[in-house]
């Protein structure tokens, strides 16, 4: 007793004497907000905090190269084959590809991969379905001929945007063997996969404590590029910001996620720590709601596109943290228009309020989550909007509640957030420029309907693009359609975010790109 | 009103009996009455704990219900197939009425079903079996270092009352609980661990201890104790310590002003002017005699005190990374996860009033005339 005593005394002494050591050599730590860390099965996770860890665990039908992310390199599928009609596309599996249980991977887990994700119908099989996948056809529709997997389609589509949806997490290919093993009253093993790892990516799932961590450790049988350096990485759950710049400082983690502003200047000054910018796909819109009478007179339309200061909002709110980005789809995503038409002009803006008949003025409420950085960002429309004799009053709630009246359109204005499931303009354009019913019950609650902008024709067009098979040809309808949404539509397209991810300098190769889930941990290094 | 300020409330004086010699009453009552008398108490007692529970899971689930924000969108996300919303509505059973929805609500609750987590996914029960033993760890850990300081500070006061030391000490109980505990612990993190590098950072354990320890009890001084991995153990202790000594600040305060209040009471009392003319020191009268009257309400501060520390203090572990139960419960609520919050809540309330009723029964252990069960 009295030994255990003085080895109590003992640690404590030499704990409380600073003893800290870094991060150990072949651990990679993060810091970063998992709060909203809902499920790791890759065919139901749609949450950005857990996009990261997904396309670590798993290997994809198809990837970005982790060097240059607009290109697509081969996957699980080593090559593959467009037909000329666009609805049908062949992927040939590769051979020698195990799964972390040791199993084979085959065309048949590809195949049981992409039909789980329709199966299972959880959010991100919007993905799939929009090529017409149901859980009635997909049976038929996707099928593993031996060592290849077939995808047929009813409509055409480019092979562009295929691609770029059977990159997203939900065309991670799962063990079918060992998930179907697991699998309980016909959940396609949903509830065993939610918290566990069956893929062939570079790394395999160690454990996942909600709110708290995940671990994951390299897999040696990974082949799906270039053998993992870093042998562990963690991700710690720090909901603070703070104290995820003090955990950096100190060398008790490698990567600190989520600074704000002050702390990205603050640490710019440190020798041992290092920012990499990271340009994403998220883009920030006011949108503005067609019931009220005011708000759908195009000239009003027009008016506050004039009244945003979108770089004062970039560059002195935020400095830095958001950059210019005026149409749907932001700059880095396939067909991005580089353009910025629009800065804070009031007495144009005026002038066309003049035009509308509302030269005095009026008063609307504008709706913004309790959050950074739309509550800034409405603080901002409401200062440069008042210049013009429009009164705003700021609505500012839990996200959930803003979520909540916006879809249920009892907003007038509102300051919302748009961010891409993969790197491919047609989902983006299409939640802004379709809708053929402002009923109550329609099935797609996109962007237009919620703000009753009723649309058929633009709608038709969105259509034609969307089979449109010749490359420039898409880029082009997609041009002229973001061009319709940027200058003649209730919306107006203010910033995107760039994201700063702080770092100990010896940690190399740690980037992002547009999406989510853009950073490859297999190639991450510290020396 | 929060258990903290419940806490701060002066106590009112009027149910601490005077004693003089002890009451013959209590010894010579038979057996019998003193039986059917516990009985009466715990009966009374359980009720009181019953309706308290039903009570506050029909608040909360009303609350939850008047929550301007759609819980199925919580599950499904923006952009969800409207078939998995439907799906998910219905396995919510929001389509059912309010009053069955309750109804079944508590249905599950009596079984022990307390249902999954929106946000983590898991069972409820398994959550705060998760989170609970860091708060706990950290309330206790608190409590005790706030009531180690507290009382002989507070007996200080009371025995320099109006003067030097009493102004010194309550001004630092007073700064212990009115400058945010959020500032205060992030200057402490910047001076203890990022300048001096005294104590460990936020989290539980370093990163580099982290996979060494097995679970067991899920408190990480106790764990490394058990796995008899010193180093660790230290680590734990150097990254809890500095959490634990701002709560235990807060304790402190609470309980100092309270000591010194119930003091300087009992000073006023006839007895201690019969001890002082027997010529006893002032400071025996003190610790001896009125420190020993004063122990029932102060026992309660305490037990007060520490329900609240154990309610999860959600700044505090805010600004440490520390996953515990406060945390849990405001992220569940921000996040409407309706039967998370009411599960939880349900256990602070369970909380709440199992210390309150362990600090009675102590109290009557203390004092007699307070037998009752």
């Amino acid at each position: 007793m009295k030994h255990a005593l003085k080895a109590v005394v003992f640690s404590a002494l030499v704990s409380l004497g600073g003893a800290h050591a870094a991060t150990p050599a072949d651990t990679l730590v993060v810091a970063r907000d998992i709060s909203a860390f809902l499920s790791l099965d890759p065919q139901e996770a749609f949450e950005i905090a857990s996009g990261d860890t997904l396309n670590n665990l798993y290997l994809r039908l198809v990837q970005h190269d982790p060097r240059d992310f607009q290109k697509i390199i081969p996957g699980a599928a080593e090559s593959w084959e467009a037909s000329a009609d666009g609805r049908q596309v062949v992927f040939k599996i590769r051979q020698g590809l195990k799964f972390q249980s040791g199993n084979p991977l085959t065309a048949e887990d590809a195949a049981f991969s992409l039909r789980r994700g329709v199966l299972l119908g959880k959010p991100p099989s919007i993905i799939l379905r929009q090529f017409g996948w149901s859980k009635d056809n997909v049976e038929q529709k996707v099928r593993a001929e031996g060592d290849r997997l077939v995808v047929s389609f009813d409509q055409p589509y480019a092979i562009d945007l295929v691609l770029s949806a059977l990159s997203a997490a939900i065309a991670s290919v799962v063990d079918s063997k060992l998930v179907m093993a697991n699998a309980q009253n016909g959940d396609l093993g949903n509830a065993w996969l939610r918290t566990r790892s069956a893929g062939a990516g570079a790394y395999r799932l160690v454990e996942w404590k909600a709110k708290d961590a995940v671990v994951i450790e390299a897999f040696p049988g990974y082949a799906g590029g270039t053998a993992p350096r870093i042998k562990r990485v963690i991700v710690r759950h720090v909901a603070e910001a703070a104290a995820q710049r003090l955990l950096l400082e100190k060398g008790d983690v490698d990567v600190a996620a989520d600074l704000n502003p002050d702390q990205v200047q603050a640490i710019a000054s440190k020798p041992e720590l290092k920012v990499v910018q990271v340009p994403r796909g998220t883009v920030f819109y006011l949108a503005l709601n067609q019931a009220n009478p005011n708000l759908a007179k195009p000239e009003v339309w027009q008016a506050v596109r004039w009244l945003v200061d979108y770089e004062g909002i970039a560059n002195q709110l935020f400095r830095g943290q958001y950059k210019v980005n005026q149409s749907p789809v932001a700059q880095g995503v396939a067909g991005a228009l580089p353009e910025q038409p629009y800065k804070l002009d009031v007495a144009k803006a005026k002038a066309l309020l003049a035009k509308a008949g509302l030269a005095g003025g009026f008063t609307v409420s504008v709706d913004a989550m309790a959050a950074t950085p739309y509550r800034e960002i409405a603080q901002s429309l409401q200062s440069t909007f008042g210049q013009a004799g429009i009164k705003l009053d700021l609505r500012v709630a839990e996200p959930s509640q803003v979520l909540t009246r916006y879809r249920e359109r009892r907003h007038d204005m509102i300051v919302f957030v748009w961010a891409p499931d993969y790197s491919d303009p047609s989902s983006t354009i299409e939640f802004f420029t379709r809708n053929t019913d402002n009923a109550e019950g329609v099935a797609n609650k996109n962007a237009a309907w919620r703000n009753r902008w009723l649309i058929p024709q633009l709608t038709a067009k969105t259509e034609e693009a969307s089979h449109e098979v010749d490359p420039s040809q898409r880029m082009k309808r997609y041009g002229e359609l973001q061009r319709v949404a940027r200058d003649d539509s209730p919306f107006v397209f203010m910033v995107q975010k760039v994201e700063p991810i702080a770092m100990r300098k010896n940690v190399q190769n740690y980037s992002g790109a547009v999406t989510f889930d853009s950073t490859p941990y297999h190639i991450v290094e510290k020396k | 009103m929060s258990a903290g300020e419940m806490a701060m409330q002066p106590q009112q004086p009027a149910d601490i009996p005077v004693p003089v010699e002890p009451p013959p009453a209590v010894a010579a009552m038979p057996a019998r009455a003193a039986w059917r008398r516990r009985a009466r108490w715990l009966a009374s007692t359980l009720l009181t704990v019953f309706i308290t529970l039903a009570g506050l899971l029909l608040v909360t689930f009303l609350l939850g219900r008047v929550l301007p924000a759609d819980p199925v969108l919580r599950v499904v996300g923006d952009r969800a197939p409207q078939e998995l919303y439907d799906r998910v509505y219905r396995e919510m059973g929001l389509h059912r009425p309010v009053a069955q929805q309750f109804a079944l609500f508590v249905g599950d609750m009596v079984r022990g079903n307390f249902g999954k987590s929106l946000v983590t996914g898991n069972p409820i029960a398994e959550d705060i079996l998760r989170y609970f033993p860091a708060t706990f760890e950290l309330a206790t850990l608190a409590i005790v270092i706030g009531v180690l300081a507290g009382i002989p500070l507070g007996v200080l006061c009371a025995q320099h009352a109006g003067r030097l030391p009493d102004h010194l000490a309550r001004v630092a109980s007073l700064a212990g609980h009115s400058v945010p505990i959020f500032w205060l612990g992030i200057v402490g993190l910047l001076v203890f661990y990022a300048n001096l590098g005294w104590v460990g950072g936020p989290g539980r354990l370093d990163v580099a201890y982290r996979y060494s320890v097995p679970e067991v009890t899920r408190l990480m001084l106790v764990d490394t104790l058990l796995a008899g991995e010193w180093e660790a153990f230290g680590n734990a202790l150097s990254h809890i310590v500095l959490p634990a000594t701002l709560l235990g600040l807060v304790a402190l305060g609470y309980v100092t002003r309270m000591t010194r209040s119930f003091l300087l009471w009992q000073l006023r009392q006839d007895y201690t002017t019969v001890l002082r003319l027997k010529g006893l020191s002032e400071s025996a009268i003190l610790w001896r005699h009125a420190l020993r009257n004063a122990a029932g309400p102060i026992l309660a501060v305490i037990a007060l005190t520490y329900a609240y520390l154990l309610e999860g203090a959600v700044l505090t572990e805010t600004v440490f990374a520390w996953p515990g139960l406060g945390m849990y419960i405001t992220d569940s609520l921000f996040a409407a996860d309706i039967p998370a919050v009411l599960t939880a809540t349900l256990l602070v309330g369970l909380i709440f009033m199992l210390v309150n009723i362990a600090s009675e029964l102590i109290q009557s252990a203390l004092d007699p005339r307070t037998h009752r069960p």
